[in-house]
């Protein structure tokens, strides 16, 4: 678990930095480019995008809030996967192949893409679930505690 | 977390920061020796561009003439340069061939090819370049390549136009182009590198030209 978040908190925090190293109107043309935000919309979410991916990258590498970064996450990489399903063109010479953006620009969507950006859904998804069943498991383990005492117990004398 | 996983995180996030630093140092180093104007690009023929050598922002576009996204990029956005960022010298746009090849539609691309290169052998890439994407849907269905080039040209250019092309030298040209483009990975056409900086991106082909100019303008600062 522990392995898995640094090493998908790492990812983003190296997505964000490809893109925050370059003007924000690259990547908003990116977006542009796969034609289901309005420009205004694109912009915007190129300006906010890599800044909400640096500080999801370093909560999971610092393990913080781990139900609602991994959630985040999981939900941030659903958003690009179908994106990327729905403008993907294989063999497509003709017109350009959009680029997937994921890294910066000049990128295009292919095979090993989806295949990648669907690799760390799924570990996001599965980081997600684990998350959840850390912090449920949790609170059964401090409930059961709890009742293991009965109430109105004497506490144990100092020696 | 226990004491390994301490020390995992903590290399991972170390490495993560070193190697930004680092890079960011380096591209700043790389971007400080290349202060003046932008020619990252090599170049073909020397009229087969558009602008000023010197200008800051230099926009290199694999093209096929048969391609209807190349036609696009081309009315949408290289017009639009050449009504102000182009003459203003701020940009300098180099056309390189990428006929495709085994595409249905684009069984013209080459001999298109061959007439642009000829054109820009006698000064008249530009005029060429446009008849071209203009009439793209007329000569990329019935062949016609030779009366579109022949529409822009007078009778006398269009006679060293044809001697060129029968020659089979532009053929070199474009094979340059097509390598060069292959050996930086270009797929798929229009593929368009921008160099600002010293640093050069890719732009998407199909591109809102309001977002370009918006970054070449923010380039321009």
């Amino acid at each position: 678990m522990t392995v898995g978040r640094v090493v998908l908190g790492a990812i983003f925090v190296y997505a964000a930095y490809t893109k925050l190293r370059s003007s924000y109107l690259l990547f908003a043309m990116a977006i542009d480019a796969y034609k289901v935000l309005p420009e205004a919309a694109a912009v915007a979410v190129a300006r906010v995008l890599p800044w909400l991916e640096l500080a999801l990258g370093l909560a999971l590498i610092a393990g913080v809030w781990l139900r609602v970064t991994t959630t985040a996450a999981t939900a941030l990489l659903a958003v690009f996967f179908t994106a990327m399903v729905h403008a993907y063109q294989p063999d497509l010479k003709e017109g350009q192949q959009i680029s997937c953006g994921c890294f910066g620009l000049g990128e295009p969507i292919s095979g090993w893409t989806l295949a990648r950006d669907g690799t760390l859904l799924a570990v996001s998804l599965a980081l997600t679930i684990g998350a959840f069943w850390m912090a449920r498991r949790k609170r059964k383990s401090l409930i059961s505690s709890a009742s293991a005492v009965p109430a109105g117990a004497p506490l144990a004398e100092k020696s | 977390m226990n004491p390994i996983h301490r020390i995992l995180v903590g290399i991972v996030t170390f490495g993560l920061f070193a190697g930004m630093a680092t890079s960011l140092a380096f591209g700043a180093g790389q971007s400080a020796a290349h202060t003046k104007p932008a020619a990252a690009a090599e170049e073909g023929p020397p009229e087969k561009t558009l602008g000023s050598r010197n200008a800051p922002i230099v926009m290199e576009v694999f093209s096929d003439y048969s391609c209807p996204m190349c036609k696009s990029f081309y009315l949408g956005a290289v017009r639009r340069l050449l009504e102000s960022y182009i003459p203003e010298g701020k940009v300098y746009l180099i056309h390189r061939d990428f006929p495709l090849r085994g595409v249905i539609g684009h069984e013209h691309s080459r001999e298109a090819a061959n007439y642009a290169n000829a054109a820009a052998c006698i000064g008249k890439f530009r005029e060429v370049d446009s008849a071209l994407y203009e009439r793209q849907e007329v000569w990329t269905r019935d062949g016609s390549v030779d009366a579109t080039v022949a529409a822009v040209l007078t009778p006398r250019e269009m006679k060293q136009v044809r001697a060129l092309v029968a020659s089979g030298k532009m053929d070199s040209y474009i094979e340059s182009d097509y390598n060069l483009g292959s050996s930086k990975g270009v797929r798929s056409t229009p593929t368009i590198y921008i160099t600002a900086h010293g640093k050069t991106d890719v732009l998407p082909g199909n591109l809102s030209y309001a977002l370009l100019k918006r970054y070449i303008d923010e380039q321009l600062q």
